[in-house]
């Protein structure tokens, strides 16, 4: 049971009707394969030339665009990756007499091993900083090919021809033409099927936050090193080609502005999508070097400008920014509805007797502030069970603790029958335990129905509506709601959810009690949860624990408690606030 | 647009009839941009003997047609330039590239396409085999480290040597030559330092030089600004030694300012001898009608353009024009080249004496470098010989 | 040990500069999250306001009067190049176009640069005498440069803690949304720090116009060299960029008198490398790298 949310559902499982994304692949396609047939068949040798460079661009580009827009990865040393699969295939076909197809075995997996080891940094640091550590490599990478000359023919560079490729078969189409187009549309296509998939659903969340991929059972560092190899692939493929292309591979070709062009053609194009860096490409590379040539001195001027000018009318990139206008305002208002009655009983968990969660004298201190003073807290399975306080009671650090995100000073955690005291979050998280956050981790780029796919454990019958409605087309309340929904998806049988119930509409308040109580007697899940609704609380709750300071003040059923002089104090308090 | 449509006219020579009309189109493959933009005196020189020569006829009665591809310093878009010069504009004729990488990934296609070109690369790979229908206007490398050594020892009577140079493919080349030179004529090397373009404080690696305390610094740079800096640095650090300089070293506008006149003291360069002169000997005439006529082309520019360098692509096309007219107008690679290769000698440009031939393509032999004192300036900032 | 002494002292003089950079960078990125590529260039700006100022050979007073006049024409333009950058972002800082706006503006200024002046660096003579030590001459405008590096980090110290607008923009790097429930006219105060990084590029620039490479393409350098500063130090923290100039370049200069001048670049990445790996948010950082 607990295994299931763990392993991938297999290719197929997570089904998607044919949607917004599959018009823009077959688009680009469409696009790629044009650019490469109309130049070769008029038989012009420069254009088929400059389309068969950007076609390889372009295959950098779009796992640029899937490193950075789904795994979130800062790389500004692409480029490195690209120039060492040439250089490497290079210097065995031109400097070591092999013949080109051997020097691919070199060239591919020497490129895939550069592109790897950038997944080092980035378990160590993200964002710009690992754009910083990337870059290096970048700037290294050909000066190195000067200073090592003797393995490199240094700055000369090194000439390899590849006659077999070049060789027209029809028209001015030759081998390259085709392989060049497989390898463009082949990007696009793992680009496409790759967020289909749940890996790739799996790199949005890791990316949005690491956090919630842990609640999730997945280790963002897997998730992330896993993007950085499948960018090194095709990379380093595109790299190899560049050899046949060029007929000459030189230190000077593989300069860092390579790499940052990478980069850039992802946020022209609009970031995220799929056939954003084709529109990258073509602006970036086409304006300077085709279009404004015949400016000569005067052309790197028009070409910041136009660069300028393009970022100020698209600030989402050029396809980012044309889809926001066309797909804006598609309401999601009958959301709230749909998810109080999506739970069935396909989603029910066995009844597990005795304790969900115990914990014992469990202690945190934060500096001199104890947050957590000696908590001993116990709950049934199959109850629900409200934890209440002032604001920094301890709370959300006690769900913290027992799903693993902080590790305790002292004391002892067991959840599902487990000690959990010392375990990553991602592992408490694939015992069943699911969690969600005061911040609701939603993934904007995902659509709701892939929000709440990407923890399912199997199929799941979910509203036609939500396939294509994105997440922020709904009021921030809701947005808590989906996150509640996710974590039922994923067949957890413990729910810890932090303020699930902010900024619901009273009407939405009652449903939500509806949907707790659902879920526990329906699906015999057991739900941990913190409220400041005190109502809310002592209409659903089993069992009530109010925290103060760290310490448990008081602790049972609501009947029970409501009396007792901290609980009435914290009535008056709330009433007061 | 008249002016050049009377002329044309008016010169419509023999022999020229049949193709009177259809332009020449020359390619000119330049770094205006990029890491490194050294194209501002390449393309004007290039457009002034194409104003020129179109102004007197043309080439054999055709008019140029001039196609400017800048390059960035980078082969890539080299090659793309290139291909689109030769398949898309159709270019007959070519002169560039400069950096001997760009020049080398192009070759293959100005052999495919057989056009005959004038590079200004120094890079000894340019054998007559690789480039067959190519020529290079530039100093090579080795031939620049044999007359700097020879003058280390020679005219400095050093027993010892440092090398500075910076990090660029040409001074590596060098770099490896004075090597051997040195050896050969058992001088002592006492230290090798380099510097990445561009450096402005040279102190740390003249420090590390120092140390070995040579008798002389022979100074590789490929421009005037890391001239001036390096020998700034030397005069900051007090450090008086004796310099033999490269080519660069003579590019002495731009290192005079940075440096002041008092720092080329002890500094020689390397300068073509069309370039350098002895007082009381006349100066060609011909030298000041060119001084003259860059002048009045790019008043606003011409202060800051290296005369020499400049003059190195102003050849480039008139030698192209010779040899297409001296093959009674033909345009391809074998034909022209030939005939570069049987009358070089016979050239008049403003460099002459060229010495190219079936064995070597580098138009520019070590005889037809002087070594020349940088600050010691005459008309058109040529520079004086040493030992007049 | 004397050559080891020039080395510092030079190495420290080179790296004022880096250090004037990453505190530019600093103040723009504090209040707007946005990294400005231009500021290598406008660096050169300021340089190029020293070249076109000063005369061939300048008294201290000519000095005097153009190093205000510098700073203020480079944060004109730098308020106007703050303004257009944020055009697009008015809904969210989370968007990318500032990335391209800010290298194309910085590939402009190259431009007019290249086409105007041409490809070679711009000399500028300073009106002070060189100064003595240990039997070399080293430029004043080292010793200038590191003034100007301490002077703004003075500056930007009290400004942030002792006036109300400084307050309100030490806000925005703590919490923008926050800040705009407060009140606090957002855009306003971005568009300012944009000017107040003019003013120190500008002045530095100007100040060091005889020891940085005035020319079309020399801008990258100091923007790369501007950032491992200011990371090393710690991105956003003003102290550390103060610190962490003269480590790159003191560093760099020593890789170039043990190893050779062409490790100096792999030198100062190593050293970025090495102080990412091991303290990510740089030596002085307290914001966490992850979370950039």
């Amino acid at each position: 049971m607990s295994e299931a949310a763990a392993n991938l559902a297999p290719a197929g499982q997570v089904s998607r009707p044919p949607g917004i994304v599959d018009r823009e692949l077959c688009l680009g396609i469409a696009i790629i394969a044009i650019a490469i047939l109309i130049p070769s068949l008029a038989g012009s040798i420069y254009w088929t030339y400059t389309v068969l460079l950007l076609g390889l661009y372009v295959t950098v580009a779009v796992l640029q665009n899937m490193l950075l827009g789904d795994a979130g990865q800062v790389s500004f040393g692409q480029g490195a990756v690209f120039g060492v699969a040439a250089y490497t295939c290079g210097i065995m076909a031109g400097m070591h007499g092999y013949g080109f197809a051997t020097s691919l075995l070199f060239g591919i997996p020497a490129g895939i091993l550069v592109g790897s080891l950038f997944a080092l940094p980035a378990l160590r640091v993200q964002g710009y900083y690992l754009g910083f550590v990337t870059l290096s490599a970048a700037v290294v990478f050909p000066e190195l090919l000067v200073a090592f000359n003797d393995y490199t023919n240094g700055i000369n560079g090194i000439r390899v021809n590849v006659p077999a490729l070049n060789r027209p078969f029809f028209a001015g189409i030759t081998p390259l033409c085709v392989i060049v187009f497989l390898l463009a549309a082949g990007a696009l296509v793992l680009h496409a099927w790759l967020r289909r998939q749940r890996l790739g659903q799996r790199m949005v969340i890791a990316a949005a936050s690491p956090e919630a991929a842990m609640t999730l059972g997945f280790s963002p560092g897997h998730v992330r090193s896993a993007a950085f190899v499948i960018a090194a692939v095709g990379t380093a493929m595109a790299g190899a080609l560049y050899v046949p292309l060029v007929g000459f591979v030189s230190p000077s070709a593989f300069h860092v502005e390579l790499s940052i062009f990478f980069f850039f053609s992802v946020i022209v194009g609009g970031q995220g999508r799929l056939i954003g860096p084709i529109a990258g490409v073509a602006v970036l590379y086409l304006l300077p070097n085709a279009l404004l040539v015949d400016l000569v001195q005067y052309r790197l001027l028009g070409y910041g400008a136009v660069a300028l000018l393009i970022m100020l009318l698209f600030p989402d990139g050029i396809v980012g920014t044309i889809a926001k206008r066309l797909g804006a305002g598609r309401p999601g208002a009958e959301f709230g509805e749909l998810a109080l009655a999506m739970p069935n009983s396909a989603l029910a968990t066995a009844a597990r007797p005795g304790l969900a969660v115990d914990i014992a004298d469990a202690r945190k201190t934060y500096g001199k502030l104890a947050a957590l003073d000696g908590v001993n807290l116990q709950v049934r399975a199959g109850s629900i069970h409200g934890l209440v306080g002032p604001n920094g009671s301890g709370k959300t650090t006690l769900l913290n603790a027992i799903s693993g995100f902080i590790a305790l000073d002292s004391g002892r955690i067991a959840a599902l029958g487990r000690d959990t005291t010392s375990q990553a979050a991602w592992r408490t998280a694939r015992l069943g335990i699911g969690r969600t956050f005061q911040t609701p981790r939603v993934f904007d780029a995902l659509s709701i129905r892939e929000n709440i796919e990407v923890a399912a454990a199997g199929p799941l019958q979910l509203p036609e509506a939500w396939t294509a409605a994105k997440p922020d087309q709904l009021p921030h309340a809701q947005r808590r709601l989906l996150e509640v929904l996710r974590v039922v998806a994923s067949n957890a049988e413990l729910l810890l959810l932090d303020e699930p119930a902010a900024g619901l509409s009273p009407a939405e308040r009652r449903d939500f009690a509806q949907l707790l109580r659902t879920l526990r007697d329906r699906l015999g899940k057991t739900i941990v949860f913190v409220e400041h609704d005190l109502a809310l609380v002592w209409r659903v709750a089993d069992q009530i624990t109010v925290l103060d300071a760290g310490r448990v003040i008081a602790d049972g059923k609501p009947a029970d408690i409501v009396a007792e002089k901290h609980v009435r104090a914290l009535f008056t308090g709330a009433a007061d606030a | 647009m008249g002016a050049v449509a009377v002329a044309a006219l008016a010169i419509g020579g023999p022999g020229a009839e049949a193709q009177t009309g259809t332009p020449v189109k020359v390619g000119a493959m330049l770094p205006i941009t990029g890491a490194g933009p050294i194209g501002e005196a390449a393309q004007v020189g290039v457009e002034l003997a194409v104003k020129e020569i179109n102004a007197a006829g043309g080439i054999g009665g055709r008019q140029i047609q001039l196609f400017m591809a800048d390059y960035q310093t980078d082969a890539t878009i080299g090659v793309g330039e290139a291909k689109r010069l030769v398949h898309q504009e159709k270019v007959e004729l070519m002169v560039g590239p400069t950096y001997s990488q760009v020049t080398l990934a192009v070759l293959p296609l100005l052999i495919e396409a057989k056009i005959p070109s004038v590079n200004v690369s120094g890079t000894e790979k340019l054998t007559p085999e690789v480039a067959p229908y190519s020529f290079s206007m530039l100093a090579n490398a080795e031939a620049q480290a044999k007359k700097m050594v020879n003058y280390a020892q020679v005219g400095l009577k050093a027993k010892s040597a440092a090398v500075i140079s910076d990090a660029g493919a040409q001074a590596k080349t060098a770099v490896e030559a004075i090597k051997a030179e040195l050896a050969a004529r058992n001088m002592k090397l006492t230290g090798v330092q380099d510097f990445q373009y561009g450096a402005k404080d040279m102190t740390p690696q003249l420090l590390d030089l120092k140390r070995g305390n040579p008798d002389a610094v022979l100074l590789f740079t490929s421009n005037g600004d890391d001239t001036g800096n390096v020998l700034k640095t030397l005069g900051e650090l007090g450090w008086d030694v004796k310099v033999s300089g490269s080519y660069g070293v003579a590019l002495s506008a731009p290192a005079l300012k940075i440096a002041g006149k008092d720092a080329f003291r002890n500094t020689t360069g390397l300068n073509y001898n069309g370039f350098s002169f002895c007082q009381g000997q006349p100066i060609s005439d011909r030298f000041k009608d060119f001084v003259t006529k860059v002048r009045a082309h790019k008043p606003a520019a011409a202060d800051r353009l290296p005369l020499n360098y400049l003059s190195l692509w102003y050849d480039a096309v008139y030698i192209l024009k010779w040899a297409v007219e001296g093959t009674g107008g033909k345009t391809d690679g074998p034909t022209v080249a030939a005939f570069i290769e049987q009358n070089a000698g016979k050239f008049n440009g403003i460099n002459s004496g060229l010495a190219a031939n079936k064995q070597t393509h580098f138009l520019i032999g070590p005889d037809a470098l002087a070594v020349v004192h940088p600050d010691k300036l005459g008309e058109g900032g040529i520079q004086q010989r040493t030992g007049c | 040990m004397d050559e080891l002494v020039i080395i510092l002292v030079r190495g420290v003089g080179v790296g004022a500069v880096f250090s004037l950079v990453a505190m530019s960078f600093n103040v723009v990125c504090n209040s707007s999250g946005i990294l400005n590529f231009a500021q290598g260039n406008l660096l050169v700006m300021g340089g190029l306001c020293a070249y076109l100022l000063l005369p061939g050979d300048p008294e201290p007073i000519h000095w005097l009067v153009s190093l205000p006049l510098s700073a203020l024409l480079v944060a004109a333009f730098l308020a106007l190049q703050g303004w257009i950058t944020l055009l697009p972002l008015r809904s969210s800082v989370e968007q990318h176009s500032w990335l391209i706006t800010t290298m194309a503006v910085s590939v402009m200024i190259g431009a007019v640069i290249l086409v105007w002046q041409g490809p070679f660096a711009l000399n500028v003579r300073s009106p002070f005498p060189n100064f003595p030590l240990f039997g070399t001459r080293t430029p004043m405008s080292y010793l200038l440069a590191v003034a100007c590096a301490v002077f703004w980090y003075v500056v930007l110290r009290w400004f942030h803690s002792r006036t109300q607008t400084g307050l309100a923009m030490s806000a925005l790097s703590q919490d923008l949304d926050a800040a705009r429930a407060a009140g606090i006219q957002v855009r306003r105060l971005q568009i300012l720090s944009f000017a107040i990084s003019g003013l120190i590029v500008g002045s530095s620039g100007f100040v060091a116009a005889p020891v940085i490479k005035i020319s079309a393409d020399s801008g990258i350098s100091y923007v790369l060299n501007g950032f491992i500063a200011a990371v090393v130090g710690g991105l956003g923290n003003n102290l550390g960029a103060l610190i962490g100039g003269p480590l790159v370049g003191v560093a760099a200069m020593f890789a170039a008198f043990r190893f050779g001048g062409q490790l100096q670049n792999a030198f100062s990445l190593a050293l970025l490398i090495a102080v990412l790996m091991l303290r990510p948010q740089g030596l002085f950082g307290r914001m966490a790298a992850r979370r950039v």
